[in-house]
């Protein structure tokens, strides 16, 4: 008999190792509870193409703030007379800026003597709203402006913006461009990815198993392959649409239009 | 019922055969014998030879129990009780190892025998570095588990040549993907693939044994027969020894079945340059079977901890060792935690640059 009784005790490591463990989850768990805090623009409304009265600018901007601080995401609109020989991305972006926007939002402008409109997503918002969710947010809004509703498309976009900040609105993910990644999701993805490794390293404390095949005993060289033929029987074509370019819009994500940050843009005319 | 045991010519000592040094030992006044050497001359000399002959001697067998027998010790006299397939054993009180000849005869008789290479000090070695680096391992096994018994086996296995042939048909599919416009155009060829081969295999190891189970006796292949030699009794010496319970016919369809697998396995590699390839239709014979008996090394070492019993084994050939080892449920969930946590901190990382 032998004793193994040679080596020190290893309890203060296990607890150790539990304590860690305990803490790692925590840090986990307070990663994905509490709120995050964004940076945001002072003034969320800015009607330099004159399109609101004083009062329906004051609401605008009482109701936008209000929104911005509920989704922690910055939302904003923005009106110019004209683009100046620059893109309406463009634009979008540098107004972005011009207001000091936060990290992540969302800014709606409109160039109302070129009559084209923009959606601008960016930073995490980016994340949360797909190329399809924002098409089906400027189609929405695009009547208002066209019949020169431009309080009732504002007021509209703001509910819209609040709702898409919190994922409720026209089906998630959509048919095409970014995937919402949500800190859920994280969560789930990387418990199962961690349960698939421990339940590997869990298989490799043991070792009993029977063997497949006999492949250890196969006399060197004695492989033969007496016939081979590969005999074409048919070909299947699918078709799958990657991106959906409708009539007067235009979306892209992840992208800049030259301004000075990145993010997805759906514009169009009205 | 024949009972072997081997004397020192010297000091009429208690011979054991030393694993790696292929020599049988007098372990009082160090005398080397050679194995095969000292069977022949036991050979030459039966019956009522010198000192080097193989003491026979017949014993009166206890026949109460159909599945035990009992036999005296012909060192010490005491009685052993045995079951029918032990083959050589040890004295619990004198240390004689004695081996049973009669159940080493005739059709018992193994072919071969793949004497121990390994020794009793190295099993307790490979132990200690098989629990190493094991992160699930509960914190106390190392240093509270105790080795109770570290045995040195002959386990009766049943060695299969034989040709496969086979004539397999899959079906393959080659993929390609490209752009147009909006869409992205999938084409898929769908081919009919048909192999024919064969293969011949050597000393496919099937366990003659129930004692045991094929995890264990599986787990520790590979033997390399190359070292095998032609059975002699004294390569038993030191270690414990059972026959065959398990008959060859019996064993076959095990055979069979792995000599299908790796057939099966060598025509599929065969089918190269396909994104997905799926067996149709599979026909393989196994043929021309020679089958020979033989006894293989193997270390069983059982270790308590906490009350509890767990089993070891080890290839007494090659040193690879095999077992099942405690999980600790604390760090079980532990690591999966921690590895959460991680992977979320790194996933949130990640998707804030995107």
């Amino acid at each position: 008999m032998i004793n193994l009784n040679k080596y020190p005790r290893g309890t203060h490591l296990r607890r150790g190792h539990r304590i860690s463990a305990v803490l790692m989850l925590m840090i986990a768990a307070v990663m994905l509870m509490s709120p995050r805090v964004y940076a945001e623009a002072a003034k969320k409304v800015c009607d330099c193409g004159g399109l609101l009265t004083e009062s329906e600018e004051r609401e605008l901007e009482a109701t936008l703030s209000d929104a911005s601080s509920e989704t922690g995401q910055d939302i904003i609109i923005y009106t110019v007379d004209s683009l100046e020989n620059h893109s309406i991305e463009y634009m979008a972006e540098t107004a972005a800026e011009e207001i000091r926007a936060g990290d992540s939002g969302i800014l709606y402008i409109v160039a109302i003597n070129d009559r084209e409109y923009d959606i601008f997503t960016f930073g995490e918002m980016n994340n949360r709203v797909s190329a399809y969710q924002r098409d089906r947010l400027g189609e929405e809004l695009r009547p208002y402006l066209s019949s020169g509703e431009y309080y009732k498309a504002f007021t509209r976009f703001c509910e819209r913006a609040e709702e898409l900040a919190g994922g409720e609105i026209y089906g998630g993910g959509g048919v095409s461009g970014s995937i919402s990644v949500s800190l859920g999701g994280i969560f789930i993805g990387s418990a199962v990815i961690s349960l698939i490794i421990v339940l590997v390293m869990r298989s490799g404390m043991k070792t009993t198993r029977p063997e497949i095949s006999a492949g250890n005993y196969v006399r060197k060289g004695s492989f033969r392959l007496a016939v081979s033929r590969d005999i074409f029987l048919y070909s299947s074509l699918s078709r799958r649409r990657i991106d959906s370019d409708s009539g007067s819009h235009r979306s892209g994500g992840g992208h800049s239009s030259g301004g000075h940050r990145s993010g997805g843009h759906s514009s169009g005319k009205f | 019922m024949n009972l072997t045991s081997f004397k020192c010519a010297c000091c009429g000592a208690e011979l054991r055969y030393t694993p790696g040094a292929a020599k049988m030992k007098c372990e009082y006044c160090q005398t080397e014998y050679d194995a095969e050497a000292m069977a022949a001359m036991a050979e030459a000399d039966a019956p009522g030879g010198n000192s080097f002959a193989w003491q026979q001697q017949s014993t009166m067998q206890l026949e109460t129990d159909p599945d035990r027998c009992d036999f005296a010790c012909s060192s010490c006299g005491a009685v052993i009780t045995g079951d029918r397939s032990l083959a050589a054993s040890l004295c619990p009180y004198c240390g004689n190892t004695v081996v049973v000849s009669s159940r080493l005869e005739g059709t018992l008789r193994p072919d071969y025998v793949i004497p121990f290479k390994i020794n009793k000090q190295t099993a307790a070695e490979r132990f200690r570095t098989f629990c190493k680096g094991r992160p699930l391992l509960p914190g106390g096994f190392i240093t509270e588990s105790r080795i109770e018994k570290v045995e040195g086996l002959y386990v009766p296995y049943w060695l299969f040549d034989a040709s496969a042939q086979g004539r397999v048909k899959y079906r393959g599919e080659r993929v390609r993907s490209w752009r147009e416009g909006n869409y992205e155009v999938t084409k898929t060829d769908h081919f009919l693939l048909i192999r024919e081969g064969g293969q011949y295999f050597e000393h496919v190891p099937v366990d003659g044994t129930s004692k045991l189970g094929g995890d264990i006796t599986e787990a520790i292949e590979p033997f390399d027969m190359t070292g095998a030699e032609n059975f002699t009794p004294a390569y038993l010496s030191g270690f414990l020894a059972d026959r065959y319970d398990v008959s060859a016919e019996e064993s076959k369809t095990r055979a069979n079945e792995r000599i299908r697998n790796s057939l099966s396995a060598a025509l599929a590699a065969t089918c190269a340059g396909y994104a997905a390839v799926r067996p149709q239709q599979e026909n393989i014979s196994v043929t021309g079977g020679r089958i020979s008996y033989a006894l293989l090394p193997m270390w069983l070492m059982t270790v308590s901890y906490k009350g509890k019993l767990y089993r070891f084994a080890m290839n007494g050939q090659t040193g690879k060792f095999v077992g099942e080892l405690p999980v600790s449920e604390g760090r079980f969930w532990g690591f999966f935690a921690g590895l959460t946590a991680l992977f979320s901190i790194i996933g949130t990382v990640i998707s804030s640059f995107l």
